[in-house]
């Protein structure tokens, strides 16, 4: 079960990711139905994963967030920023809500209560519409006017549904925020009360759904009961073809999660084996005679094919560096919006690949050098028109791997490095670095000493004096370099160079209960 | 609560089931838990199995109804069906949104007889 819950945090946790980086991609006002529908399918998959393994708040939780993603995609409500800001939000509570449930401590609770209210409150916003869509199709309040595909759909509830805590007036309710739907029961396997078991559902039902979402919409909203339910869905005939969705579950076919210490294993293992082979190697030397060359040439041929599978084993390491970049998109829009800020950010090269040990200590040294750059770098929108520039800052990382080394750049198009404050600030800290006969870019790298900040006042983001130096530090610690450019006026440039893969022993340190997705290349 | 204005006594082998009543001559009311949910299906279950084993009609009332459930709600099907097949009656008052909207949702409003206004008191 452990095994199973481990499995369920990770896949969640990313799935929050993805959720969070859909809802970033998408303007208010401007909702992209395949977006939602991805984003809608990611969370119903961790309601369903949730309720098969017991964690009942999860399900709950994300059964709201869920409702609150039907109403925009059935048109019952807009995309507007205050729904925009309640699915980031919900998604960061439901994030901390598993980080508690894996760590067994219980601080998410509050705030997801309180989260949940808020939930509450804006899915309550359209009761005429939800009610509509709740509603069986005879009413007279449904509108079939735009629905083009018509469904039906047999369920039958085995008897682990209802402990599985999957209520089927729940699925129904789900199902009618797709369409109108006609809900026709069938009672006739309903035993007599008294025999009457109240923790087996012994009805089933006919459903009448008039929708245009595809088939894989249907589906998805009952694959957290499919070991639980005989189900059939069948388009009637004679209507429009319904519009192919994409974005197939088939889509992580080709990937297998596996722990990284199995890895570990094979690295060890192989690790012997070469060894061996050099033993080997070493005394087939002092041979002669006939066998002796089949031997020589055997034992190359051995160690060729060692070094290959010694580089494979090595490429299973490796991820690409853009999976340390789904924070950053969150990161720039709550800080643009807290400072006030106009912040565009593009990334370039996320698919070049670097060890899993090196991401893991990369990740804050690049959060730190962006939050730099929107705190510190990008200028307010009025001061930048006023300097002749766009009033949207530009910050931007870019990614390139060559000869064995990953240079990454992290920019920004702001008001560059004060000099003169750098050097002030430095003097009247008493750091002795900071004598008179500097020259600019030896200033510049002032900022790399502990305890030096030129913002007076700390905030949220950034401030404090400590950072740039961790940051510079935390490269080295990896083998890697930091080095800075800056124009007054036009803005800053970080460059780290590191090693694209680790020795054995960093490595080491880094798996031991990691879980790395491995990508299938066919 | 009686919701038909009759005075409420105890009955014979009814006495001590939480939420069962009897009215006047005949009429047995079963008062509904908040929660008509799986999680309380098993006590949902005793009264109504109490209520069935009278030959009185009953009065079902959902004034304190706060959730329900499938499975509340196919315990109660299970026991209008016993008492229609007894010839008996059974009539509903102050059913609340919870118990309206999951028998919507379930498609059992008919069969529940929700659908039945005259006897619906809301």
């Amino acid at each position: 079960m452990e095994q199973f819950q481990a499995a369920f945090f990770d896949e969640s946790l990313e799935a929050l990711d993805a959720m969070e980086s859909g809802l970033l991609q998408m303007d208010a006002g401007d909702a992209n139905a395949d977006r939602i529908n991805t984003i809608f399918r990611l969370a119903h998959s961790i309601k369903g994963n949730a309720g098969m393994l017991g964690f009942t708040p999860v399900t709950s939780f994300t059964h709201l967030l869920e409702s609150l993603l039907a109403q925009v995609r059935a048109n019952q409500r807009g995309f507007t920023q205050p729904v925009a800001d309640a699915l980031l939000l919900a998604v960061d509570a439901l994030r901390n809500m598993m980080i508690d449930l894996r760590t067994g401590h219980g601080q998410a609770t509050l705030s997801s209560d309180v989260m949940r209210e808020q939930l509450l409150a804006l899915i309550s916003e359209v009761p005429a519409q939800a009610a509509a869509a709740h509603a069986p199709a005879s009413a007279p309040t449904c509108n079939t006017a735009n629905a083009t595909g018509q469904w039906l759909i047999g369920f039958s509830a085995r008897e682990s549904l209802l402990i599985a805590d999957i209520d089927p007036a729940q699925l129904f309710a789900d199902l009618s925020a797709l369409g109108p739907l006609q809900v026709t029961p069938d009672t006739s396997r309903l035993p007599a009360l008294a025999q009457l078991n109240p923790g087996v559902c012994h009805l089933s039902w006919e459903l009448h759904l008039q929708t245009d979402a595809p088939q894989d919409s249907i589906e998805l909203l009952f694959d957290w009961a499919e070991h639980h339910c005989d189900l059939v869905i069948k388009q009637l005939p004679a209507l429009v073809q319904a519009v192919p969705d994409p974005h197939t579950a088939e889509q992580d076919a080709a990937s297998v999660r596996m722990p990284l210490a199995k890895i570990d294993a094979v690295q060890v293992a192989l690790n012997r084996v070469t060894t061996a082979q050099a033993q080997l190697q070493s005394y087939a030397s002092d041979l002669t005679g006939g066998a002796a060359d089949g031997m020589h040439f055997g034992m190359t041929q051995l160690q060729l094919q060692l070094r290959q599978l010694q580089e494979e084993v090595r490429r299973l390491r490796m991820l690409p560096v853009g999976t340390l970049f789904g924070r950053f998109p969150r990161l720039v829009r709550d800080a643009g919006a807290l400072l006030g800020k106009q912040i565009r950010l593009t990334t370039g090269g996320n698919d070049t690949e670097l060890d899993r040990a090196i991401l893991e200590r990369l990740g804050d040294p690049l959060l730190h050098l962006v939050r730099n750059c929107i705190d510190h770098g990008i200028e307010l929108p009025q001061l930048r028109v006023a300097a002749g520039k766009p009033a949207e800052g530009h910050v931007h990382i870019e990614v390139a791997a060559s000869a064995g080394l990953v240079v990454i750049e992290v920019s920004d198009d702001g008001k560059g490095l004060d000099s003169n404050r750098i050097l002030d600030k430095a003097r009247a800290r008493g750091l002795s670095q900071a004598h008179a006969e500097l020259t600019e870019q030896q200033v510049h790298e002032l900022i790399f000493l502990p305890g030096l900040s030129t913002v007076d006042v700390a905030t949220d983001l950034s401030g404090r004096g400590v950072g740039m130096d961790v940051v510079r530090c935390n490269v080295e610690t990896l083998g890697g370099s930091i080095e800075l450019q800056s124009t007054a006026g036009k803005g800053t440039r970080f460059t780290l160079c590191l090693p694209i893969a680790v020795d054995g022993q960093i490595m080491g340190e880094s798996v031991a209960d990691g879980l790395l997705q491995l990508r299938h290349s066919a | 609560m009686a919701a038909s204005g009759a005075q409420q006594h105890n009955d014979t082998g009814i006495n001590g089931t939480p939420g069962v009543a009897v009215c006047g001559d005949s009429l047995l009311v079963l008062q509904l838990p908040a929660h008509c949910t799986l999680s309380q299906a098993a006590a949902l279950r005793a009264s109504l199995l109490t209520a069935a084993a009278t030959t009185r009609d009953v009065e079902l009332d959902a004034n304190a109804v706060v959730a329900a459930d499938t499975a509340g709600l196919q315990l109660l099907l299970a026991f209008i069906t016993h008492l229609q097949q007894q010839g008996r009656c059974v009539q509903w008052v102050y059913v609340g949104t919870p118990l309206q909207t999951v028998a919507k949702q379930l498609g059992l409003l008919q069969q529940l007889g929700f659908m039945a206004r005259d006897s619906l008191r809301e």
